[in-house]
């Protein structure tokens, strides 16, 4: 979708047959980008978990489709974690233009393998053709019921110290730990800010809702004046939102 | 009071379509969609679109207080004929706020200057109106806020959302809304007061205070965007790196179509010589130039309405695409597959009768001070503003309207051009040399013979008062 080098070449590639007529050089909207880290462990197979986020992730790609603010326009990433490894389930893609395929869930070798996807989201961040040098900062948003199986820290360190990384605003949900456990204390290491806490949800039923309301959040900001603005994201409203 | 951390939870950062909200009326009122605002607050419209109300963000560290000060004050200012929105009630509970009037069918004129996602820009341009309405729209605000000016007032937020156009194309309306920063001092203000992108560089330093010539840039920015389709200080280099925008926003960057000083040059948004007349440039230049630095040498919205309101006048719609343009160019710059229709040019001047002018002999007329344009069957309205010396005298007690109406002009593209007067001022059409000449009254249609001897001129106003008229110049072919 982007090319390196930013929206020159994006304008002709989005109307080709455009190339030559006076609007050839008007930018499009900044990209505001939301990058989903989802677990797709063999556990999230269970009580329906996967199901609930194909379908809450299906029903925000939809909505957020429909904004045609001209401050922002959001783009949707989805980078999946479980027992076959980490793999960019979709490219970093505007909402309007992205086709959602549901993720599967499945057990396996790799196990939970988050650090992966911290260093997958590191490079997506890094790669300008997916993450345009003029895009707003990225909201990552990690989703998992378990705790890391490998190695994590150094991966999330490396993220977290990026050019993008450092500057992107993190959101985690915990569908299972419990507050205090291990596997909900690496999501507060992820989202690094005590201000904002992880959204918890008990059961699968409740993840429609948060990401409902992580829809409604990204609609307001791509249409306010600062789309860069994250206060958007209060953390009283994260707080109510946990079981 | 509430502890510091519950008012955080009490007064909200964020409002979404339903809110409710409570004002010193014993009113609630419901939230319907965020139609505008700026550094200090949204603007959402009210479940009905006949109100809106404004909600300050916490780090206005604006009180209620303070906001009723204010608003009274905004209240006490003669803000008659001006089209701004009267301040109505006031919020109370956790809120800082207050509500005032609005017009239904009203968005923000910061959607004429970017392009929505997914809808293809030409398209998009065409249907919201595109250049001549621009221009117009433009023009329309400028008038508003020179009103606000020669009053000795400054509005203090122009932004791409404070100031409200009609949705529908075919409608050219204007509405300032957020009269609460309508002052008539200039006090450095907080940071947080001032819309990034559009305030004056003193402003953002906080050197100095909101006047008239922060407004003069805010405004300077906001037509530049709508018309070029690109931010001025945003070129190449900014935009790649969105944390260089603040310093840009402070003046430490260029303007990116500066003529010496390339660094923030710009690769996007349309041709400026297709887009502004050589007079915009100039007030483009001047503004963003020497008047970066030195607010004094910035253009007043009264020059700014000047040039946008003659480019809006010299504009013609192409035949074949619809597109409209600046006349002096040979083909349509849209389609490009279109010459320029013939067209004929009015221009307008004014006329002092012998005697009109103690210890003058003989009749005098100014130089040109508008030129209209009329291309075949597109006819053209010539408005009060353009025709009348003055607005303040009308045939009755009733206040004129810039936008009245006076005649309609339409050009058969040969020989005959129809003048029909559509309003209440006295208008007469007279030929000279042929001793030719006709009073006429409302809804009265006159053809102009092109072709005879001599030039028709269309007058609005008494023969033997100072008054402004139309002469006709013969057709010119396209090149």
């Amino acid at each position: 979708m982007f090319r390196a080098r930013g929206m020159q070449e994006d304008t002709r590639s989005m109307t080709p047959e455009q190339g030559e007529t006076p609007f050839a050089s008007v930018q499009r909207p900044r990209p505001l980008p939301v990058l989903v880290l989802a677990d797709v462990s063999g556990s999230m197979t269970e009580h329906g978990k996967i199901q609930s986020l194909n379908l809450a992730i299906a029903s925000m790609v939809r909505a957020l489709a429909r904004e045609r603010s001209p401050r922002g326009e959001i783009n949707i990433g989805v980078i999946t974690f479980g027992g076959r490894g980490v793999a960019l389930h979709q490219r970093p893609a505007p909402a309007s233009s992205a086709t959602w395929a549901d993720m599967e869930a499945v057990g396996g070798p790799d196990g939970t393998p988050m650090g992966d996807a911290f260093e997958t989201a590191r490079q997506v961040l890094d790669d300008e053709e997916m993450i345009p040098a003029r895009a707003y900062d990225v909201t990552l948003v990690l989703i998992s019921d378990g705790r890391p199986t490998s190695e994590w820290r150094p991966q999330l360190d490396r993220l977290l110290s990026s050019e993008r990384g450092a500057r992107s605003l993190r959101l985690a949900v915990a569908i299972g730990p419990e507050t205090g456990s291990a596997a909900y204390r690496v999501l507060e290491s992820f989202v690094g800010d005590p201000l904002y806490p992880v959204v918890r949800a008990e059961e699968a039923d409740r993840i429609p809702e948060i990401f409902k309301y992580l829809t409604q959040s990204m609609s307001i900001r791509v249409n306010s004046a600062r789309p860069d603005d994250a206060s958007v994201f209060d953390p009283g409203e994260l707080a109510d939102l946990s079981d | 009071m509430t502890a510091p951390a519950s008012s955080r939870r009490n007064r909200r950062r964020i409002y979404r379509p339903g809110d409710m909200v409570h004002d010193d009326r014993g009113e609630t009122l419901q939230l319907h969609a965020e139609i505008g605002g700026g550094g200090q607050g949204t603007v959402w419209s009210l479940t009905g679109e006949r109100a809106a109300v404004k909600l300050l963000k916490p780090e206005s560290q604006i009180g209620a207080g303070d906001l009723r000060e204010r608003l009274a004050a905004v209240r006490r200012f003669d803000l008659a004929g001006i089209p701004i929105a009267r301040p109505l009630s006031l919020l109370v509970g956790d809120e800082v706020g207050y509500t005032m009037e609005l017009l239904a069918g009203m968005t923000a004129i910061g959607s004429l200057a970017t392009v929505p996602p997914q809808e293809l820009v030409d398209e998009w341009f065409q249907n919201t109106g595109g250049l001549r309405r621009r221009l117009r729209l433009l023009a329309l605000g400028a008038e508003a806020l020179d009103r606000l000016h020669s009053r000795g007032l400054s509005y203090g937020d122009v932004s791409p959302g404070n100031i409200l156009v009609s949705v529908r194309s075919e409608h050219d309306q204007v509405y300032l809304i957020d009269p609460d920063n309508v002052s008539v001092h200039a006090q450095p203000v907080k940071a947080a007061h001032v819309t990034p992108g559009y305030a004056a560089p003193e402003l953002i330093t906080g050197t100095s205070g909101q006047d008239t010539l922060t407004d003069a840039f805010a405004f300077a920015v906001l037509a530049f965007e709508t018309l070029a389709l690109v931010h001025p200080f945003r070129g190449d280099a900014v935009d790649q790196r969105i944390e260089l925008e603040a310093s840009a926003f402070r003046g430490e960057w260029p303007w990116i179509d500066h003529p010496t000083d390339h660094r923030n040059k710009s690769s996007h948004g349309l041709k400026r010589d297709m887009v502004l007349t050589k007079g915009l440039r100039r007030l483009f230049s001047l503004t963003f130039e020497e008047g970066l630095r030195h607010p004094e040498r910035r253009p007043s919205l009264r020059e700014w309405h000047d040039k946008l309101d003659q480019a809006a006048l010299l504009m013609l719609a192409c035949p074949a695409c619809g597109g409209t343009y600046h006349t002096a160019l040979s083909r349509c710059p849209w389609c490009r597959g279109s010459a320029r229709p013939p067209v004929v040019l009015c221009d307008v001047h004014g006329l002092v009768p012998a005697g009109a002018v103690p210890g003058t002999a003989g009749e005098a007329e100014t130089d040109r001070l508008r030129s209209l344009i009329l291309a075949a069957h597109q006819p053209q309205v010539v408005a009060a503003r353009t025709g009348l010396l003055r607005l303040d005298r009308g045939p009755s007690e009733v206040p004129v309207d810039p936008g009245e109406p006076l005649v309609e002009l339409a050009w058969d593209g040969r020989r005959q051009l129809m003048v029909r007067r559509v309003g209440r001022h006295e208008v007469y059409v007279a030929n000279r040399s042929a001793r030719r000449s006709a009073q006429l009254v409302v809804g009265e249609i006159w053809p102009l013979d092109l072709t005879e001897a001599g030039r028709w001129t269309i007058h609005f106003g008494r023969k033997n008062e100072i008054h402004r008229f139309i002469r006709i110049r013969l057709p010119r072919q396209g090149a």
